[in-house]
């Protein structure tokens, strides 16, 4: 194994480690009861249902369009982003879907430190590939977005379902009690 | 089909829809989607909001003969 191929593997497993340990207390912070499993009634439990059906099929479509369309796609983005992209628009769909149908948040969980979480992992991944496009300018390498886009896109993702929660509740302050 | 009867005997107890939620352990959303008959509980939900309210299933969640959502 090369030795570049050697540091890879032990940088994306230290990375992975790194982000369990955050991870892991971050998902306890946001629970009520400390834990790290979510409870959901068993409407949000057919809404989530639904919602992951939804994403899966979006996630689906793509793969289809892409074995169509993915040479073209190709001039303007490097594989690793094609394939990712398809990813977040699942993703998008399936969080999505269940903001908009009270799915998403679960009974343990605060909203509030939610939606702060996903605020900071917004910003968090703007500037990292503000770092990119700005200071390393390696974002576009030869006209093509480079796997570093792959960061923006997961700070778009955020951004839009912080959006939407926000959207909703917006809508839903008029409407308390039925 | 709207639950009135629901809603009604909630509103008896001067109990709001998060106060009946946690009482019985589902979502805001999901008490104010079975009055406003969005959607249909389960027969095990129906029982627990019974017992929380003090009613029984016919007089919240039958009548004549037809399922009110």
């Amino acid at each position: 194994m090369e030795n570049y191929e050697l540091g890879y593997l032990i940088g994306a497993t230290v990375g992975l480690l790194i982000g369990l340990a955050v991870a892991v207390p971050l998902l306890k912070f946001m629970k009520k009861d400390g834990k790290l499993k979510c409870k959901y009634d068993e409407r949000q439990e057919i809404v989530r249902g639904r919602a992951f059906k939804y994403g899966f099929f979006t996630y689906l479509v793509y793969l289809f369009l892409d074995m169509i369309y993915g040479d073209y796609l190709e001039r303007v983005m490097e594989r690793g982003v094609v394939s990712f992209a398809g990813l977040i628009l699942g993703v998008v769909v399936y969080a999505g879907y269940a903001i908009w149908n009270d799915g998403y948040f679960s009974l343990n969980e605060y909203p509030v430190r939610v939606v702060l979480t996903f605020a900071v992992l917004s910003l968090t991944y703007f500037a990292v590939a503000g770092i990119h496009i700005f200071a390393l300018k390696d974002m576009v390498k030869h006209g093509v977005l480079s796997i570093h886009a792959i960061t923006l896109l997961c700070g778009i993702m955020m951004l839009i379902i912080l959006l939407l929660v926000l959207v909703k509740c917006a809508c839903k302050k008029g409407l308390e009690e039925g | 089909m709207k639950n009135l009867r629901l809603k009604a005997a909630r509103a008896g107890l001067d109990m709001s829809q998060q106060e009946l939620a946690d009482k019985v352990g589902v979502s805001r959303q999901t008490i104010s989607a079975i009055e406003k008959g969005d959607y249909n509980p389960t027969i095990k939900l129906c029982i627990a909001i019974c017992h929380v309210l003090g009613k029984t299933l016919d007089e919240l969640f039958w009548s004549d003969g037809r399922v009110q959502g």
